[in-house]
């Protein structure tokens, strides 16, 4: 099967049915993580100056539940991981300080260094692409409608449907 | 800014939302408002060129646009996504990804046994001036990617 990769700014992260952060001179494996499920999706990674160095990414189980885990940057050492909802297989993405994911009918932000929920937002339809940060708002595509979401508060700033 | 991701792309105040169907038209609000400005023929991936003014969209075809005039500028055909186009050694643009890498679109692709990218020049400007074959970024590069 074929992995996901993401450069970042130390390493490439390759996620599939194991993660492994790969050294970009020499092709070295630093550090690999095995978790039972498979990720769909690049994976998610913040840059070396913010807080929560993390990489995201979702694993989805055998049973069919989908959990995001986050594995400390330079180490793989898991950071934290949450089940109690069932999230989207598309890549989360992150301010540093939150992790913004894709849930059964909505939108769910993170504390990106505990997991902790922040916000909830209901979306009019599911996610059809992970959404794209910009100068404090998430943009979001759904069934039939393009939407832009407040990441302070998760409420939505406009709701435009598409014929 | 360049994405090359089914991620919607935000540049000088207006989003561009990528289709998940490349039949489906590719459309452009305004970022304040959510107001629909213009569409573009579609594409399952975009890859914004902000130095040149063009979208590029990807899907069962690779196209450019001029975002001042939303003019089609050229069009060719393109392999589906993951497809081999061709072997080497680069990591970095694995992942059926695209990316823009200075005058080409970088079109990448990753197997379980190899890694495989192709390039095109973006400079181009008529659709008479496209390649028939697409261009190696490293012709040097003969051996297969490693694992």
């Amino acid at each position: 099967m074929t992995d996901q990769l993401t450069v970042g700014d130390e390493a490439v992260y390759a996620v599939g049915e194991v993660a492994i952060a790969i050294d970009p001179a020499t092709g070295d494996i630093r550090w690999k993580h095995e978790h039972a499920g498979h990720c769909w999706c690049p994976p998610t990674v913040t840059d070396r100056n913010s807080t929560g160095g993390n990489v995201y990414f979702p694993v989805k189980s055998e049973e069919g539940g989908v959990r995001i885990v986050a594995l400390e940057r330079t180490t793989g050492d898991v950071s934290w991981t949450d089940s109690t909802r069932d999230y989207s297989t598309l890549s989360p993405t992150t301010d540093g300080d939150r992790v913004y994911v894709g849930v059964d009918g909505g939108l769910q932000a993170l504390d990106a260094t505990t997991g902790n929920p922040v916000w909830q937002s209901d979306l009019p339809g599911g996610l059809l692409a992970p959404p794209t940060l910009h100068d404090g708002m998430l943009y979001l595509s759904t069934g039939g409608h393009v939407v832009a979401v407040k990441t302070a508060t998760g409420t939505l700033a406009w709701n435009t449907p598409i014929d | 800014m360049t994405d090359g991701t089914s991620r919607p792309i935000v540049e000088d105040g207006h989003l561009y939302v990528i289709p998940m169907r490349s039949s489906t038209p590719l459309p452009v609000f305004d970022v304040e408002t959510g107001d629909f400005v213009t569409a573009y023929t579609g594409g399952t991936r975009g890859v914004l060129d902000s130095g040149r003014r063009r979208l590029h969209t990807i899907g069962d075809a690779l196209r450019a646009f001029d975002t001042e005039s939303t003019v089609a500028l050229w069009k060719r055909e393109q392999p589906p996504l993951g497809m081999t186009i061709d072997e080497t050694e680069n990591l970095y643009l694995a992942g059926s990804s695209y990316s823009l890498d200075d005058d080409r679109l970088v079109v990448g692709a990753m197997t379980p046994t190899a890694a495989f990218y192709t390039a095109v020049d973006v400079a181009i400007t008529d659709v008479a001036d496209v390649p028939g074959a697409l261009a190696r970024l490293d012709p040097a590069s003969e051996e297969p990617a490693p694992r």
